[in-house]
């Protein structure tokens, strides 16, 4: 598989008053294949919503350089299709919406690209099907639930039909049901529309159904490799600042005490049916 | 201590918009009691604890503080709110002032305290926080970190001194570092500052472990309310209002469902893990 995300040794600072104040990124070099499903985690501060900007051009490297499917961010004329190429959806539900109905919204970035209008409306219902927003097509956004304003945003996203989905901790406002919404959607982007995810998330549940999870810390990437590796590996992920979700610290409960369960049993009906 | 009788509150009454936000609610808190309340986005969580220490006033209905309604005129409202405080969501967009002192000694200078007493309950407020007074007390909130500034809100009530802390998801955007800290400050404000606590969350997990009693809402009504173990025991009610179980529970009702004599009572990752060891140490019936 190709890879369609590049990171050559990218450092990244922020400034103030011409100084450098933080040095946010510290010589990171990662790749992501097509189709991956990648969970990024890492403490506040840890560099992970630096990174993510830097995928699709909102930053550039201060040095290094990110390729994204075979275009560099830091060349002003790849901007450009580099947005359309790589969506990316954040926190607040709120702070995304544009428009007074829901598919004014999700038309919002097509009629930027200049596409005809016949062709945005196909677009937009195809979108909104995607997301299961389908029957509020006329309705104010405003009026929506949470979750179903972040299942918007990423329909705004994915009618651009990008290649990769970057999330922000697109869950941290939302309740149970609005959550599992989102993960529904992202997933199913992934699995079956082949869309790169990159989820950032302080959720470590969350990141179990990830192909790889990304850890980083000050400003570096600490640890890469399968949820299993990670949960179960030597890292001391208390020390970053993060933690094992509940199921495998019950898992490594039962394991230590001698119960013949596989480290690797990542969610709950595996651990039902090993049970049973 | 706390009482809700009949209580409905309508949002803009007389015009096209009119909400009921909450129906009929009636419910009693004890001095001393860890609370939960749960429910969907706007299922009424917030609207209710606005009206428990008088920020929002009964459409009808009303609110007693130890036997005494806080509407009947007779009682300070300010007196009700440093003893019965809220910390709203992400409270540090509030914070508004140069120095973390002036922040958390903004509530109780309001009460009219001396300055001597005013340091006093500064230090008493962030030292629950684990701020250090001497090396936080002259910084801008601006420069710290999002769990620390959290923390320093959090200080703000506590050095109100009062006997009732109501926080709506207060863990909300924080890092499971910064999740587990401050969950565990506030476990120790109600085992040893003898805090009543009511914590509005939508994460299950967590409050099934630390509350000794839940409120469960949706669209208005008070749905359920009992011990955790109560409330998760009815399954099919929680998935319904759009809820869900705390991972654990869900794993003991399955294995329970397919015949196994297991507890389902139990939230914290270590019982659950010695009565899974006792199951099948006892030898009853099993594969593994």
């Amino acid at each position: 598989m190709s890879n369609i995300l590049e990171l050559k040794n990218v450092s990244f600072d922020y400034f103030l008053n011409g100084e450098t104040a933080l040095r946010a990124l510290d010589d990171i070099s990662l790749t992501i294949k097509k189709g991956e499903y990648i969970a990024l985690i890492g403490s506040n501060g840890s560099g992970k919503s630096t990174l993510a900007r830097l995928l699709n051009a909102i930053l550039v490297p201060t040095s290094g350089e990110v390729w994204v499917d075979g275009l560099l961010t830091s060349r002003e004329e790849h901007r450009w299709e580099i947005r359309r190429r790589v969506g990316m959806v954040f926190q607040n539900p709120d702070n995304q919406i544009v428009a007074t109905t829901v598919e004014e919204d999700v038309a919002f970035g097509l009629e930027n690209l200049g596409i005809d209008s016949s062709q945005i409306s196909r677009r937009v219902t195809e979108a909104l099907e995607r997301v299961g927003l389908s029957s509020f097509r006329h309705h104010a956004p405003h009026l929506l639930s949470g979750g179903q304003k972040q299942r918007l945003a990423i329909a705004g996203i994915i009618a651009m039909r990008p290649r990769c989905l970057v999330l922000d901790e697109p869950t941290a406002m939302l309740d149970p049901r609005g959550r599992r919404e989102v993960l529904d959607t992202i997933q199913r982007m992934n699995r079956q529309e082949g869309v790169t995810v990159v989820h950032i998330t302080h959720f470590m549940e969350e990141t179990l159904e990830a192909d790889r999870i990304v850890t980083m810390d000050r400003g570096k990437i600490v640890k890469n490799g399968k949820p299993e590796e990670i949960f179960n590996g030597e890292t001391d992920l208390y020390q970053l600042g993060l933690e094992i979700p509940v199921l495998l610290r019950l898992n490594r409960i039962l394991r230590s005490e001698g119960l013949d369960i596989p480290a690797n049993i990542l969610n709950l009906n595996d651990l039902v049916n090993i049970l049973c | 201590m706390l009482e809700v009788k009949n209580l409905s509150h309508v949002y803009m009454p007389g015009t096209p918009f009119q909400v009921e936000a909450l129906k009929e609610i009636s419910l009693k808190i004890e001095k001393g009691e860890f609370v939960g309340i749960i429910g969907e986005t706007g299922s009424g969580k917030s609207t209710l604890v606005q009206h428990l220490n008088g920020l929002l006033r009964p459409t009808s209905g009303d609110v007693l503080l130890d036997g005494c309604s806080i509407w009947s005129g007779k009682v300070n409202m300010r007196a009700i709110r440093s003893r019965v405080a809220l910390l709203f969501q992400y409270p540090e967009h509030q914070l508004f002032e140069e120095t973390v002192y002036k922040d958390v000694a903004f509530g109780p200078r309001n009460l009219g305290l001396d300055e001597k007493e005013l340091q006093k309950r500064v230090r008493y407020g962030l030292e629950q926080m684990e701020l250090d007074y001497e090396s936080y007390k002259d910084r801008s909130p601006f420069s710290l970190s999002g769990g620390e500034k959290r923390r320093v809100a959090m200080a703000g009530i506590l050095a109100m001194k009062p006997e009732v802390i109501i926080l709506d998801e207060p863990t909300a955007g924080l890092d499971p570092a910064g999740r587990r800290q401050l969950l565990a400050l506030i476990e120790k404000l109600h085992s040893e500052e003898k805090l009543t606590v009511i914590m509005v969350t939508h994460n299950m997990d967590e409050v099934s472990r630390l509350a000794n009693r839940l409120f469960v809402f949706s669209a208005g009504r008070l749905v359920l309310q009992g011990e955790p173990a109560v409330v998760f025991n009815s399954p099919q009610k929680i998935k319904e209002i759009g809820l869900e179980l705390p991972v654990l529970s869900e794993l003991l009702l399955k294995l329970k469902d397919s015949g196994k004599n297991i507890r389902t009572d139990l939230f914290t990752v270590e019982e659950v893990g010695k009565e899974i060891l006792e199951y099948f140490r006892g030898g009853r019936s099993c594969k593994v």
